[in-house]
């Protein structure tokens, strides 16, 4: 058992794919360890801060990952194809209502920084969270992914599902916004 | 390149002349340029920012996991005996289908009419006995023969009564055998 999971510790995702699909426990286990923080993160941050829902959302993406490992398509990245299935879970909470409602709960009561030492600093994050926070879906999920989860275009794409050359033009006008709503923190210096 | 990641790396005064124009459509200044800056950091700083994971879910998801093996396994199992129970019935009734073949040849089947009967006739050396029913052939007359006898009737009963009567050997005959 222990060195099974050894192998499987060196193995790429792609190739623990197989063994999980044939029902290897320990080759779940080891892409639970790779991928669980990753996207319980990006749960975290896309559905408003909500750990509870974060951690129900993880758990019914691993479930998806077990029941769909047999019709994994080789060649493509295990990583892009986790985001995508996140991707559109998000897309299915926001759709609810209830969800909805949070969300106008949490703009109203953003999260202080108070072990924050800098005042500024402290202000700016804060300013920086409440923007994306009120991001639409699509633009949230393009932030976190780009610039939080610093993946590339061409995953972004992959996971998105739209050309390469919508996600840059997307990017631009984001980043654009951004700017235009934390303009007052342009002095601000940060180390 | 893309314009985040030349803001990522480079500070305003570093930047090349082709990275400029890369840059310029998003900022024209070097404040504007820190500002995105400044705000691509806090972005990238924000994943630590984010709670660890309760270890409950994976242990929740290895149940699950083992649940739905055992469930896998399962399904073989009885798909397994389905297969055998099937295969058992197919050969009982495949078995059940030749005795009764068999059986037919040998045991005489009962003999509910009674107008049955063993058909001696057709019967030829060397082969076999046969059973076939015998009916009596009963011909009915039909309507059209009743009404033309009724109306030939009295025609005909008249020339035979002129034929007796001229025939006096005949009309001796019927007598004496009445």
């Amino acid at each position: 058992m222990a060195l099974r999971s050894i192998s499987y510790q060196n193995m790429p995702d792609e190739e623990l794919m197989p063994s999980i699909a044939e029902g290897s426990a320990a080759a779940f286990d080891e892409l639970y360890h790779r991928y669980a923080q990753k996207m319980f993160s990006y749960f975290f941050r896309m559905l408003w801060k909500n750990k509870e829902q974060a951690e129900d959302q993880t758990q019914e993406l691993f479930l998806k990952l077990v029941s769909h490992a047999g019709s994994f398509e080789r060649g493509r990245a295990v990583s892009t194809w986790m985001y995508s299935i996140a991707h559109n879970m998000c897309k299915n909470e926001y759709r609810k209502e209830e969800v909805k409602a949070k969300y106008k709960i949490m703009k109203k009561q953003p999260e202080p920084f108070p072990g924050e030492k800098n005042i500024d600093l402290g202000r700016f994050k804060e300013a920086v969270s409440n923007c994306t926070n009120e991001l639409e879906e699509e633009k949230r999920s393009l932030f976190i992914l780009r610039f939080q989860e610093q993946l590339t275009v061409p995953d972004i794409s992959r996971i998105l599902n739209i050309p390469e050359g919508t996600v840059k033009s997307r990017l631009f006008y984001l980043l654009k916004e951004m700017k235009e709503k934390l303009k007052q923190f342009e002095t601000i210096h940060i180390t | 390149m893309q314009p985040e990641d030349i803001i990522r790396q480079k500070e305003w005064g570093q930047l090349s002349e082709t990275e400029k124009q890369i840059v310029f459509p998003l900022t024209e200044s070097e404040s504007e340029y820190n500002l995105l800056k400044n705000m691509l950091k806090i972005a990238a700083r924000e994943p630590g920012n984010v709670p660890g994971i309760n270890p409950a879910v994976h242990r929740q998801l290895q149940n699950q996991f083992k649940k739905k093996e055992q469930k896998k396994m399962t399904i073989w199992w009885y798909a397994a005996a389905s297969v055998m129970i099937a295969a058992i019935t197919l050969t009982w009734l495949l078995m059940k289908n030749r005795k009764d073949d068999h059986n037919e040849i040998v045991v005489a089947p009962k003999i509910e009419n009674p107008k049955q009967q063993i058909d001696t006739a057709s019967k030829k050396p060397g082969t076999n006995l046969s059973l076939t029913s015998v009916q009596k052939k009963i011909i009915l007359p039909s309507k059209k023969s009743i009404i033309k006898r009724s109306e030939s009737q009295p025609a005909l009963l008249a020339t035979i009564n002129t034929s007796i009567a001229n025939d006096e050997k005949m009309l001796a005959l019927i007598t004496e055998v009445y």
